[in-house]
């Protein structure tokens, strides 16, 4: 589908290539060019050796780097791979005790202010809050450097809390609505009855029955982040996969934006498939209901 | 209780793995470095792929045989001196006695004779684009071209960065990821595309000290990231910074802002095989247009208004070419009235004089955000005499493929007039009229056959003074004719800190940090 659409798309790779320099070209060298990255060849010839390289784990060659697809995406992976972990944990880090907060509280005024943040967690854009973050703690504090490395912690803070800083929002909002109706439930005011404490009741029974609904969320989050974060990335100057594709997109290099599609389609087919797997683990009783 | 501890354990190993791909910043205080941002241009620095050459020139790296100066002249580099044979079919390239490659091997005129060769094989750009050899031969000291036709701008040609010396005798292989072997102050230490490439002092250099022991280049896509990094003294020199940045780097004991005209022209080429094949259309639309305001304050002064081919930044009579369609908006309505252009279903804009409706397709792409500001602009001042214009904003790419296929009224296009000096092969390009012989001119459909022909005497034409006048009358007659639309030239901004010191801005922007570069402490 992806090939399809590509190939349909308009714009040429040659002339993107060879025009990059603001000036025009002849149309021999344009049809040369075209002969060298094969694009005269028809789609499904094209499409049909693309698929074989797949099978035979050749991703292509880029057109613009004249590296291996494979290579490139490996040289980027390790930087979104860090922003991918870091913002995830910082996201659990505030949306699990906020949503609980907001829930334990529930109608009074912790409620409302955590409520407060979370409507303006989900509506900001990413890239304004990196720009904001950027001017306060960089500019003004100089707590972390403006341009990231993509090597040091002060580097990878900036980012992961941005890209955090929505997704917690998003979070504490779900954490929140478990929490509420796990809260309700006749097992909770039973322990209470039975003189149990409510930190031991939240940690011991209402806890991990709410976490177990964010799993999947944390998997499509988790699907979305591996595959770069574009807008952050950009932003913030760091070398990951975000940044790759779309310079790779720009550049028209089909090979690369396969190469991308193809990354993405498989760790969401494989994340899915591990929060599948893990429901059963988490809570037996989908693993016995399902056979 | 064991799945609570599963969870907080899982947090505390994801907070492990964060630590441990956390690698701590290396950096050594004594050593002199300068930092540079950039925006990404090359994926690999093979000089003859695409115009990667640019940046290993502009990094300090690359040096050519000739280069330009700051009015876009030539002057000598790795030649010391050239000049043409009495057929004008031969140039002879007088090569720079003492000259060493980065890696201490000496710089010989079969080197460069070699090195050439390699640019011309591996490069369909150097081969098509600039002019066609039989043969390149080492006579002493000296390089002698023979050209297939007598060609006037074969030194101007070998300035293009494309052309750039590299030591043929390595593994040239290598080039693309580690960096070429040159002759420039610097030499490539470590290259991650789309990230930094950091060039350390070239030991060898044949041009005299260069102070610093390394220049990273670091890659800052965003614009605004771009310049807090150069508030926040994360850099010193910022490249590709427009007029709007200016505003924040108005304090002088900080920072240093160079600015001139570039050698950018942005354009609408005007279909002729459409509505636009009348010249009071033309001419109506050029007068409507208020380009001095567009430059001034829509672009913050961002740009000079266009008015010929040719922008001022290179001698060839911008000042002494009058435009006989300068701003008047009454006249361009006087103009349409007078020739049949008149408003018939009374809905503001003019049919034209066989009562068609004018819609005019106005093509714009959007990488550059100047364009739609000068589409927007007009199409509100051809509103005001009359002519409707739709604005069809699509990528650079899909512009080209229009372009190509003549698919537009008016196709805007940010162009370099002069590549290497010279303006004849853009002139040629856009203004010689389509023929099959000649695949390569324009696409509006545009023919005179005066410039034709004033471009064919061009072709011929060695002496300097006579191809500047050609050069004028040919321009002369594209304007009378109201060919094309000359919106603005671009004016290229250059901020840093105002320690460093040594910093130039060309017209032809092919060198950016050179031996003269330094810092004051």
């Amino acid at each position: 589908m992806s090939f399809s659409l590509m190939s349909l798309s308009p714009g040429d790779p040659a002339e993107a290539m060879l025009m990059s320099g603001g000036q025009s070209v002849s149309p021999e060298l344009l049809e040369a060019t075209r002969q060298e990255l094969g694009l005269n060849r028809p789609f499904l010839v094209r499409y049909m050796s693309w698929l074989w390289g797949v099978f035979r784990g050749d991703l292509g060659i880029s057109y613009t780097s004249k590296q291996p697809v494979v290579d490139r995406m490996i040289a980027f992976f390790p930087a979104t791979l860090k922003l991918t972990v870091a913002s995830l944990v910082i996201m659990l880090i505030v949306a699990i005790p906020f949503g609980i907060l907001s829930a334990l509280y529930c109608d009074r005024w912790p409620d409302y202010l955590i409520r407060g943040f979370t409507f303006l967690g989900v509506s900001v854009p990413n890239f304004w809050v990196g720009l904001m973050f950027l001017s306060f703690f960089a500019l003004r504090l100089h707590l972390v450097p403006v341009v990231s490395s993509g090597q040091g912690f002060s580097d990878l803070l900036l980012p992961a809390v941005t890209l955090a800083f929505a997704m917690s929002a998003k979070y504490t909002r779900q954490v929140r609505t478990a929490v509420l109706e796990e809260l309700h439930q006749d097992y909770v005011l039973g322990a209470e009855v039975r003189g149990e404490s409510r930190v031991s009741v939240l940690c011991r029974e209402v806890l991990p029955n709410a976490v177990l609904p964010l799993i999947t969320l944390l998997g499509l989050s988790l699907g979305s982040l591996l595959g770069g974060t574009a807008v952050v990335e950009i932003i913030f100057s760091w070398p990951g996969l975000g940044n790759l594709a779309v310079h790779a997109i720009t550049a028209r290099d089909y090979p690369m934006v396969q190469g991308y599609v193809l990354w993405i389609s498989l760790i969401y087919m494989t994340i899915n498939l591990i929060v599948d797997i893990s429901y059963g683990r988490l809570d037996p009783r989908i693993g016995r209901s399902s056979r | 209780m064991i799945r609570e501890h599963r969870f907080f354990r899982f947090v505390v190993v994801l907070a492990l793995c964060v630590m441990a791909f956390s690698g701590p910043k290396t950096a050594s205080a004594s050593e002199k470095i300068l930092r540079v941002g950039v925006t990404s241009f090359a994926d690999t620095l093979e000089p003859t792929t695409q115009y990667f050459s640019w940046v290993v020139s502009r990094y300090g790296v690359g040096e050519c045989l000739v280069r330009f100066d700051e009015k876009g002249g030539l002057k000598p580099c790795l030649a010391e001196s050239w000049r043409c044979s009495d057929d004008k079919k031969s140039w002879i390239f007088r090569i720079r006695e003492g000259v060493k490659f980065s890696n201490g091997r000496e710089m010989t005129p079969e080197l460069v004779k070699a090195s050439l060769e390699r640019t011309f094989t591996m490069s369909k750009r150097a081969a098509t684009a600039f002019f066609k050899y039989d043969s390149i031969e080492v006579d002493g000291q000296n390089l002698i071209i023979t050209t297939s036709s007598p060609t006037y701008n074969v030194p101007g040609s070998l300035a293009e960065p494309l052309f750039l010396i590299v030591d043929t005798t390595v593994d040239t292989e290598s080039f693309a990821l580690e960096g070429p072997i040159c002759t420039g102050p610097y030499k490539v230490v470590s290259f991650k595309a789309s990230e930094i490439c950091v060039v350390a002092r070239n030991d060898h250099y044949w041009g005299g000290p260069v102070p610093f022991d390394k220049v990273e280049y670091k890659v800052i896509g965003d614009q605004v990231t771009r310049e807090m990094a150069l508030q926040a003294g994360e850099i010193d020199v910022a490249y590709n910074l427009k007029s709007g940045n200016a505003a924040t780097f108005t304090d002088e004991s900080r920072y240093s802002t160079l600015c001139i005209p570039a050698l950018r022209t942005t354009l609408a080429f005007m279909n002729q095989k459409g509505f636009l094949g009348d010249k009071i259309l033309r001419q109506a639309i050029i007068r409507a247009l208020d380009r001095d305001t567009y430059v001034e304050v829509l672009l913050d002064g961002g740009a000079t208004a266009g008015k010929t081919p040719v922008p001022p930044s290179l001698d060839f009579g911008f000042e002494d070419i009058e435009d006989p369609n300068s701003f008047d908006p009454d006249s361009a309505r006087k103009i349409l009235t007078d020739n049949g252009y008149k408003d018939i279903d009374g809905d503001g804009y003019v049919e034209s004089p066989n009562g068609e409706k004018i819609d005019l397709n106005f093509v714009i792409y959007d990488s550059r955000a100047e364009l739609g500001i000068y589409a927007q602009a007009a199409q509100i001042n051809l509103k005001e005499v009359g002519i409707k214009v739709t604005v069809n904003t699509v990528s650079y790419e899909t512009m080209l493929d229009k372009q190509e296929a003549g698919d537009f009224d008016l196709i805007i296009w940010c162009v370099l007039a002069a590549n290497t000096g010279d303006p004849e092969n853009y002139l040629r390009e856009f203004w010689r009229t389509y023929s099959n012989e000649a695949p390569n001119s324009n696409k509006a459909g545009y023919s005179n056959s005066e410039v034709d022909r004033l471009m064919d005497e061009l072709s011929t034409e060695f002496d300097p003074t006579k191809r500047r006048d050609l050069v004028i009358d040919i321009q002369r007659h594209i304007v009378d004719d109201a060919a094309s639309v000359f919106f603005g030239c671009e004016v290229t901004y250059l901020f840093s800190s105002s320690k460093v010191t040594g910093l130039k801005i060309y017209p032809i922007d092919y060198y950016w940090i050179t031996k003269d570069v330094d810092i004051a402490d």
